[in-house]
């Protein structure tokens, strides 16, 4: 599909009408800002938070953000976001800590900002790799609708699930050869989805 | 070698460029197949085939992200044994959409992107429904079935669980079914938590609470059997009238905490009141508390959940919030927060993020009634205000006094002549919700009065001593002795009425210092 045909993403979500939009973005970041916080040792708690307020700021915001910029712009705007969500959360919970510990006296002002430091650059690296993740997954939910049940299982067993082609093509009972044109089909059809996907939603324009 | 034995010659030879097309997938189904039967039996292409679809460590990292997140979307592909015995043909995505359509969804606390959301997440949440087959007796039409019970419609959902209207064939009545999300089912301690806190809650019986029919922990997931409630929500009231008349809050809150002391006296402690978790029934107007703990068990399991946060902090207590040990004052101050809520037409720490929520609740003090209604009367003021209380010692303690003083001040509401006020609720009115600045001005405007009269006074004294010291030519046969100047001051003309005059201003200023106290002490107009 051509991004001509369909609006990216990122233009839907200005759209405030376009309820589909959002919950497709819903859908799409806030698993990957959660493996995102959690790869950064954020409990999960915290972590529901941190995402609502970065989700809260996104949605705020989008107005403000600057189209007609390069590829991953909107993902590094959300990076940025983030960044900053964490730091906060971070200062947040060194002063806690600090307080409970009762080092506040002792402790220097500079202190306060000695939390250990997320560039932006690292997590937009770490979104970029959790959105492919993600995006692989919303790509086995819609390449599963589209093909036959057996093919499928076929891919889910050896690929993902990693067992042995013999074992699963005698499970589904077809032959060793189906397997594997079945598991490379729908590989292919995941590749395409993935890349379309992702062309369409770094496309600012 | 084994190869060549393999090789059988109706096979087509090696077409590398096959391999190729196919990781490209541009093969048609016919090459496919010939290409299938191929590499059922030659190894080079089955290497090629590998080596061009070679897995990185991204790939595989890929993999495992598909696997976690396919376990938390679709729990029914679980590997589980449990799992595939309650998995019967599932409902279609279009049955279980046309139930939302037909059910009316009380509206939770999610924004509408969230509820949509929570829909879709529900909508999966239904597909280990088994099957119903229609019997010759019935006539209703139902869903599916969870044991042998008959599912009708979904009365709500939330973040942590569903809530069903059912039928019980064996008993012949209407049921209300209330199930874990099967994904939170699968934590073990998320399941044994919910089974111990239903135990716990169906051991309170109280005509406002509701009760707890049965518990089903071997089923997958795990439900209870509560009795249908015809009514709705007090979130749904309030949501749809704004604030209530004074009269129906203190009437709901009497019930409400009379049923949370009967579960106080049990040493359960709710953990979760709010007006989503207090039912109206429907022409009697009786209130029932109900989720008992049940919601707070599956909240600490519920962090895996997809979906904005599920619960609102507005409701906490602020030792709740700070992550302490609660005790049943906790209750006491969401009861508090209850109460505001049915007074105002909304809860009393309302920001637009949760952590704030929570700094608001730790720190605010809630906007008194009377910025939001004029009809309210002092003793309610402070009987929110003692609910309200920060610190738990200084908080009114029980449920049981929380309902005695609502029923009071109802008596008194309606019978001003012949019920007094509770006496707490009058004394406690004085001082208890007086702020530092208001003390502040009162402070100060005492010592602008008390150096006013005491100016006033000195001014007189060196007045009164000026004219005594030079008196009015008109009058010398008066200077002749001072003695006599002076006592005729207290008594006689021409000086005396003056410095009486002065007394009264005083004593004037000093009244109306008195009437400007009592109004600052005292908002009631």
């Amino acid at each position: 599909m051509s991004p001509d045909t369909r609006p990216s993403l990122l233009l839907r979500i200005c759209n405030a009408a376009d309820q589909l939009a959002w919950e497709e973005f819903l859908a799409t970041y806030e698993p990957t800002l959660r493996r995102v916080l959690r790869s950064k040792g954020v409990q999960s708690a915290d972590a529901d938070e941190l995402i609502q307020e970065v989700l809260l700021t996104v949605l705020k915001s989008i107005p403000t953000f600057q189209r007609n910029q390069r590829v991953g712009a909107f993902r590094r705007w959300i990076a940025t976001i983030l960044q900053t969500k964490l730091l906060d959360f971070r200062r947040r919970q060194k002063s806690r800590e600090d307080r409970h510990l009762k080092l506040a006296q002792r402790s220097h002002p500079d202190d306060l900002f000695q939390v250990d430091l997320t560039t932006v650059e690292e997590l937009d690296k770490d979104l970029d790799l959790q959105l492919e993740h993600q995006i692989f997954f919303q790509a086995t939910q819609a390449v599963r609708l589209m093909i036959h049940e057996t093919t499928w299982l076929a891919f889910w067993k050896t690929e993902i699930e990693q067992k042995d082609v013999m074992i699963v093509a005698a499970e589904l009972q077809i032959s060793v050869g189906q397997v594997y044109v079945s598991r490379s089909r729908v590989l292919a059809k995941l590749r395409k989805f993935v890349a379309e996907r992702r062309a369409n939603d770094e496309e600012v324009t | 070698m084994i190869r060549r034995l393999d090789i059988n010659p109706n096979i087509s030879p090696c077409n590398p460029k096959h391999v190729h097309q196919l990781v490209e997938d541009r093969l048609s189904d016919e090459q496919a197949d010939q290409l299938a039967q191929h590499l059922c039996h030659c190894d080079t292409c089955r290497h090629l085939l590998d080596s061009l679809q070679a897995t990185n460590d991204t790939w595989n990292e890929t993999c495992t992200v598909i696997l976690e997140e396919e376990h938390k979307q679709a729990p029914s592909s679980l590997p589980n044994a449990l799992l595939q015995q309650a998995e019967g043909p599932r409902l279609s995505p279009t049955t279980a959409r046309s139930v939302f359509e037909a059910s009316s969804l009380p509206k939770g606390e999610c924004s509408e992107t969230g509820d949509r959301y929570q829909k879709l997440a529900t909508e999966k949440m239904l597909s280990w429904l088994k099957p119903y087959e229609k019997e010759a007796y019935d006539t209703g039409e139902f869903l599916g079935k969870i044991d042998h019970y008959c599912i009708r419609s979904v009365l709500g959902h939330g973040g942590m669980g569903i809530v069903l209207d059912a039928w019980d064939p064996k008993l012949n009545r209407s049921i209300a079914i209330k199930t874990m999300h099967p994904h939170l089912a699968a934590n073990g301690s998320a399941r044994q938590r919910f089974v111990r806190e239903a135990r716990a809650a169906a051991a309170v019986v109280h005509a406002n609470v509701v009760a707890i029919h049965s518990v089903n922990e071997d089923h997958y997931p795990p439900y209870l059997v509560m009795p249908l409630i015809q009514g709705e929500t007090l979130q749904n009231r309030i949501d749809r009238e704004g604030q209530l008349d004074i009269e129906s809050a203190l009437r709901i809150m009497s019930q409400v905490a009379d049923g949370l002391a009967a579960a106080h006296a049990q040493g359960l402690i709710h953990r979760d009141i709010k007006p989503a978790n207090i039912l109206l029934e429907s022409g009697t107007d009786r209130a029932l508390l109900t989720d008992f703990g049940v919601v707070r068990a599956l909240n600490d399991a519920t962090m895996t959940a997809s979906g904005m946060i599920p619960g609102t902090p507005e409701f906490m207590s602020p030792e709740q919030a700070a992550g302490e040990i609660l005790d049943s004052r906790s209750d006491l101050f969401s009861l508090g927060s209850v109460l505001y809520t049915m007074l105002t037409g909304h809860s009393p720490f309302r920001s637009d993020s949760p952590l704030a929520i929570i700094r608001r609740v730790q720190q605010d003090a809630p906007k008194p009634l009377i910025h939001h209604r004029t009809d309210v009367d002092w003793a309610s003021q402070s009987l929110v205000d003692l609910m309200l209380c920060k610190a738990r010692e200084q908080r009114v303690n029980s449920a049981q006094q929380v309902g005695q003083w609502c029923r009071e001040l109802l008596a008194h509401r309606l019978h001003p002549s012949t019920v007094p006020l509770p006496a707490a609720l009058q004394t406690q009115t004085r001082r208890k919700p007086m702020g530092w600045s208001q003390l502040l001005i009162v402070l100060s405007v005492f010592l602008i009065g008390l150096s006013l009269s005491a100016g006033a006074l000195w001014w007189a004294e060196v007045d009164s001593s000026k004219r005594l010291a030079n008196p009015p030519s008109a009058h010398p046969s008066q200077s002749a002795s001072n003695e006599s100047a002076l006592s005729s001051i207290t008594t006689e003309s021409p000086w005396p009425p003056s410095a009486r005059e002065i007394e009264t201003e005083i004593r004037s200023i000093e009244r109306e210092l008195q009437i400007l106290e009592q109004q600052l002490l005292k908002p009631n107009p």
